[in-house]
């Protein structure tokens, strides 16, 4: 973990309980709070920003989607939000509250107390997180062991009784078993259990269901709306897919090359996207009432390499956007709309 | 002219002790003619990759054939083979893994040329532009080399070096799956154009019942390595017979954001059953 962020040194421990409820008073509403988010990486030498003044919270009891593509900064953001960022990686400028904790910093042990007890963390690919020689049991059991100091045996019974939660049949035989005697499904429900089984209040997850199939996508999609309403978790739910996630998503946050362009209400964001880019992905599928084989309304050209996003001085979408205009180069805009729905767009599409 | 294949069987002996086999495919037949598209959906693990690789000859199949204008493959010698690779050729899901990266792009496109000792090396070069403009890739492009180039590049780089022999018929196997979503709906464009310009062809595989049923003239649905519904590209979404294929269309609908609809317990439970059953019979 040690120089993954440009966090201080450790400190002394952080008493968590006192800190969150003294900043309670201040910010109640926001489970976890992101202000002017800049992230750069280091390629050959030079630090490219792959993230650029990111702003969103994530209010108590919701679940937030973060949709983007390669390279639209959705991944680096929960990673900071984690404080895990890979070495080549450093947050330039912004601040990360956790029920009021500055998680950026935080010292080791205060961010040791945060992960696993406030933030639950499902990442992308359970069959890489997982260590392969290493029982489920264990690795579910590992925050109750880190958190509650319990001994293994102690935890047996309580994770078992997760992976039975989780849906998975047969838990009593599962705990035992290592990653590869399980499916792909079966792993990220397991990946589930080990995230909340401290019972943390907020579960950030790294495209859940992308590595899966469409039927199981939906079952851990399922299964997660099951979990935030039986124990009260607030989610982040972070995905290339914003089709996985209109039905268990209360808000959507769409980012585009670094930048935050459109938030709002699942729903209106769906029915009355105001971004042309949210809408683009949107109209791009072969929907119902399409003729067949008829041509796709496609988005031209790709995502912005690292470099572009970098260099971009304008609305990174502008070179793809049906509805460009010369001011778009010059500079991004400002937010529009009110504190529900709100887009970054000088010429958005029209209202419905 | 055709490619069929015929009850196709693959039986993947484990190598463990225990001598277990994993029946990939079984009896997998369907007949691919000049110009048609068809679909074939189903879920990973479902055998569909395998099938292609059967009928690609890449994997040797364990029962039944695949014939060739008539021929089995499975008796070809080397002359038969290079005539059935200039007409049948592959587009794979990751671009990025299936290409060169030691290669330039212009080199990665005219292969296929120079394997057949096509033209000199002047008219490769010319031909490696003509290439690239049918898929719409920049012709500046050709001197970089994949690391440099966006995935949705990359993958219209794929196709116009599966058509630079100019084939009659393209297996695509996932080739949307690796790319980022706005850039799928342009692959999904010029593989349309490709089928009505040049009469491709195509055996599309994919798990995205939405995507395959708009390309496609027939679908067929497989699971668990069988065949369970062929059918109509509108029959099939209308009229699904079998209860798999009703479950996929089902799955389609609930996840496409118009007609976004609370989970459906029952489904779910039965989903999860199905996992669990199918993990075991692995």
């Amino acid at each position: 973990m040690s120089g993954a962020t440009a966090g201080p040194p450790p400190g002394p421990p952080v008493q968590l309980e006192q800190a969150a409820a003294a900043a309670g008073d201040a910010a109640p509403a926001a489970e976890c709070e992101v202000r002017g988010l800049t992230i750069a990486y280091r390629t050959e030498g030079i630090w490219l920003r792959a993230v650029r003044e990111v702003s969103f919270e994530v209010r108590s009891g919701e679940t937030l989607a973060i949709v983007g593509e390669t390279g639209s900064g959705k991944s680096s953001a929960a990673q900071a939000i984690m404080r895990l960022l890979p070495a080549a990686g450093r947050i330039e400028s912004g601040t990360v509250r956790m029920r009021g904790i500055d998680v950026l910093t935080l010292s080791d042990r205060g961010l040791r107390e945060v992960r696993g007890k406030l933030v639950g963390y499902v990442p992308q690919q359970p069959s890489a997180a997982f260590n392969p020689v290493m029982t489920i049991g264990r690795q579910v059991a590992e925050a109750l062991i880190v958190h509650e100091g319990v001994r293994y045996r102690d935890a047996v019974a309580t994770v078992t009784q997760t992976l039975a939660q989780m849906g998975l049949e047969d838990a009593d035989r599962l705990v035992h078993s290592y990653p590869h005697q399980l499916s792909g499904g079966m792993l990220q429900r397991a990946m589930i259990a080990s995230a909340i089984i401290a019972r943390p209040r907020l579960l950030l997850t790294d495209e859940p269901t992308s590595a899966l199939d469409v039927s199981v996508q939906r079952q851990i999609l399922d299964l997660l709306k099951r979990v935030r309403d039986d124990h009260g978790l607030t989610i982040m739910l972070i995905t290339h897919d914003l089709r996985a996630v209109t039905q268990i998503a209360d808000r959507v946050l769409v980012l585009y090359a670094g930048r935050k362009v459109e938030i709002g209400p699942t729903a209106q964001l769906l029915s009355a996207p105001r971004h042309p880019y949210t809408r683009g992905l949107l109209t791009s599928y072969p929907g119902a009432g399409l003729q067949h084989k008829s041509r796709l309304a496609a988005l031209p050209g790709a995502p912005l390499g690292p470099a572009e996003v970098d260099a971009e001085q304008g609305c990174p979408f502008r070179t793809r956007c049906p509805r460009v205009q010369p001011v778009c180069a010059e500079h991004f805009p400002a937010a529009s709309g009110d504190a529900e729905h709100a887009w970054h767009c000088h010429n958005p599409e029209p209202a419905k | 002219m055709t490619i069929r294949a015929d009850d196709v069987s693959k039986v993947f002996a484990s190598r463990g002790r225990t001598g277990t086999e994993t029946h990939a495919v079984r009896g997998a037949s369907l007949e691919l003619a000049p110009g048609q598209t068809l679909g074939l959906v189903g879920q990973s693990g479902s055998g569909k990759s395998t099938l292609a690789r059967i009928i690609l000859g890449l994997l040797p199949a364990t029962g039944g054939q695949v014939l060739f204008d008539g021929s089995p493959t499975g008796k070809f010698g080397a002359a038969d083979w290079a005539r059935f690779r200039r007409e049948v050729q592959a587009v794979f899901q990751d671009p990025r893994q299936s290409l060169n990266w030691r290669l330039d792009i212009a080199s990665i496109v005219t292969e296929p040329l120079r394997n057949y000792g096509i033209g000199d090396r002047a008219g490769r070069r010319t031909r490696a532009a003509e290439l690239l403009e049918q898929v719409s890739v920049s012709p500046k492009l050709l001197s970089r080399r994949p690391p440099e180039v966006s995935g949705g590049q990359l993958q219209r780089i794929a196709i116009a070096r599966a058509l630079a022999l100019a084939p009659k018929y393209l297996i695509c196997d996932e080739p949307l799956s690796a790319l980022d979503v706005s850039v799928q709906a342009g692959i999904v464009n010029l593989l349309l154009d490709l089928q009505e310009r040049q009469g491709l062809a195509m055996l599309f595989i994919s798990h995205d019942l939405a995507v395959v049923r708009h390309l496609s003239d027939q679908v067929l649905v497989m699971r668990r390595g069988e065949i369970v519904e062929s059918a109509a590209a509108d029959d099939f979404y209308q009229r699904p017979s079998h209860p798999y294929s009703r479950e996929l269309v089902g799955l389609a609908a609930a996840t496409s954001p118009a007609t976004a609809s609370p989970a459906d317990p029952a489904t779910a439970d039965h989903l999860v059953q199905t996992e669990a059953a199918q993990k075991k019979g692995d």
